[in-house]
């Protein structure tokens, strides 16, 4: 074996031998337990590809920041049934252009004015923003939307903005099987209660609650990252559920790359709870971005 | 996709017959064990239909169908350590090249042995890289592990592949046994 080359094709020729189907037998097994498995509803923690951030694990600022701005607000609906996550909704309605953002490349970037009660996101508490065309809304549920910033998602450098209405804090995200933090639901808590509610999570860093306001609505700021170190053994493996929202969706993240920052507020009586998260790329190169978004919302 | 992202089970019926396969085949080249691939696969498949509605762009959808599938191999690997002899008759039209004086039939065999003393974790990452032929920096995002964690386990696994072919290659006992 001489080269780097030889092994490489040496390789590729003994992995293009192998067994190519699945036996009927287990695929008809998989199709008979979906039968009798009920999908998860759109979360926040929809997936996001991203480079695990060793960041999250030692403490520095890393490739794969994920940092959560959230912004999201409970008890949705006010009556009625719940909508179980409608599907791709009525396209934004563009309102007065506000000022356009530049691309990395200096050419000018569209912005949107949208409101949530445009799309069919039914939150108590319908509020708009200004986002630039070149992002995507995915995830839209009663309780949480996306956006993301599709011109960097193709390469896995996801960032973006998630809001949803948070519910229940589990009690230990590596290993939420265990239940929630509290009997009655976080929604009815304070920004502050929430906040102190978070630090009871095992094996997380949680940053101190600092105050912020959006739209003149003040709450707190957390910023927490995971520490846990055999992501495997959680209850989903490599994966930390932190929350469930309303209508069922949750919060979940890698759990060796957890870096956060999540914004709750407390808006016409409600808990709001903003989610602006960035991976494979430190938040701080993405908060620009992302801070405009945030400072365009307006609660209605 | 849509349509079983919206909860139809009739549309991902037939989504799964073609899926079954390709992860199937991705499975088995991971956990070099027919019995064990074909649980990881259904676990996965399981798994797809379950978080499918989580999925925020189906332009991706290959990239987390195999992130759910290699979560699967993990939970098999660590099940049981129970490794079939895998072997495996090689058709006398396959090619029998040569790879620097050594027959690829022996590659196989050595590569095969050595690739079972490789993690799972390992040999995740060379099938990801060698025969999906994914980049480095995908393979990490698909993870959720670091680059640098990517490269070294394709370094040490391909180190290890290179020292059973190497051994393979001296005129030892060993070899020629």
């Amino acid at each position: 074996m001489s080269s780097e080359h030889d092994l490489e094709r040496a390789v590729r020729t003994w992995l293009s031998d192998g067994l190519e189907s699945l036996p009927d037998r287990y695929l008809d097994a998989a199709l008979d337990e979906v039968l009798t498995t009920n999908q998860r509803r759109r979360g926040a923690s929809a997936w996001r590809p991203s480079e695990m951030n060793s960041f999250a694990r030692y403490g520095l600022a890393a490739a794969a920041a994920l940092v959560v701005a959230i912004l999201g607000w409970t008890i949705l609906f006010n009556s009625g049934p719940r909508v179980a996550a409608p599907g791709p909704t009525a396209s934004p309605t563009p309102t007065a252009s506000p000022t356009p953002v530049l691309s990395p490349s200096g050419t000018p970037i569209p912005v949107v004015h949208e409101s949530t009660s445009t799309f069919g996101a039914k939150f108590s508490v319908p509020f708009s923003y200004d986002v630039p065309t070149t992002w995507t809304r995915t995830g839209v549920s009663t309780a949480n939307f996306n956006l993301i910033d599709e011109t960097v998602a193709t390469s896995f450098g996801y960032y973006g903005i998630s809001a949803y209405s948070l519910v229940h804090l589990y009690k230990d995200p590596c290993k939420w099987k265990s239940g929630f933090l509290n009997p009655g639901p976080e929604s009815q808590m304070t920004p502050d209660q929430v906040a102190t509610e978070m630090k009871k999570w095992p094996g997380f860093t949680m940053g101190a609650p600092t105050p912020v306001t959006v739209d003149g609505y003040s709450g707190v700021r957390v910023d927490f990252h995971s520490n846990v170190a055999d992501t495997t053994s959680c209850d989903t493996s490599a994966q930390a559920r932190l929350m469930e929202a309303d209508a069922g969706d949750f919060d979940e993240f890698y759990a060796a790359q957890v870096q956060s920052r999540w914004i709750l507020l407390e808006v016409k009586g409600h808990l709001v709870l903003l989610e602006v998260w960035s991976s494979n790329t430190p938040l701080s190169d993405r908060l620009p971005a992302l801070q405009r978004v945030l400072d365009s919302i307006k609660f209605n | 996709m849509e349509q079983a992202q919206r909860g139809d089970r009739e549309a991902f019926g037939l989504l799964a017959v073609p899926l079954g396969d390709q992860l199937f085949r991705v499975a088995h080249r991971i956990l070099r064990d027919a019995d064990l691939a074909a649980d990881a696969t259904q676990q996965a498949l399981v798994s797809i239909w379950r978080d499918l509605p989580q999925l925020r762009d189906s332009a991706r959808f290959d990239a987390w169908s195999y992130r759910l599938l290699v979560r699967a191999c993990y939970a098999e690997g660590r099940k049981e350590r129970r490794w079939a002899p895998s072997l495996r008759l090689l058709s006398t039209d396959e090619p029998i090249g040569t790879v620097d004086g050594t027959s690829l039939v022996i590659d196989r065999d050595q590569l095969e042995r050595a690739a079972r003393r490789l993690s799972v974790d390992h040999r995740a990452v060379v099938v990801l890289h060698y025969y999906l032929d994914l980049p480095l920096a995908e393979i990490s995002a698909l993870l959720g592990v670091p680059i640098g964690t990517i490269r070294s386990r394709l370094r040490y696994a391909m180190r290890g592949l290179r020292a059973a072919l190497d051994a393979d290659s001296r005129p030892t006992r060993e070899a020629i046994r």
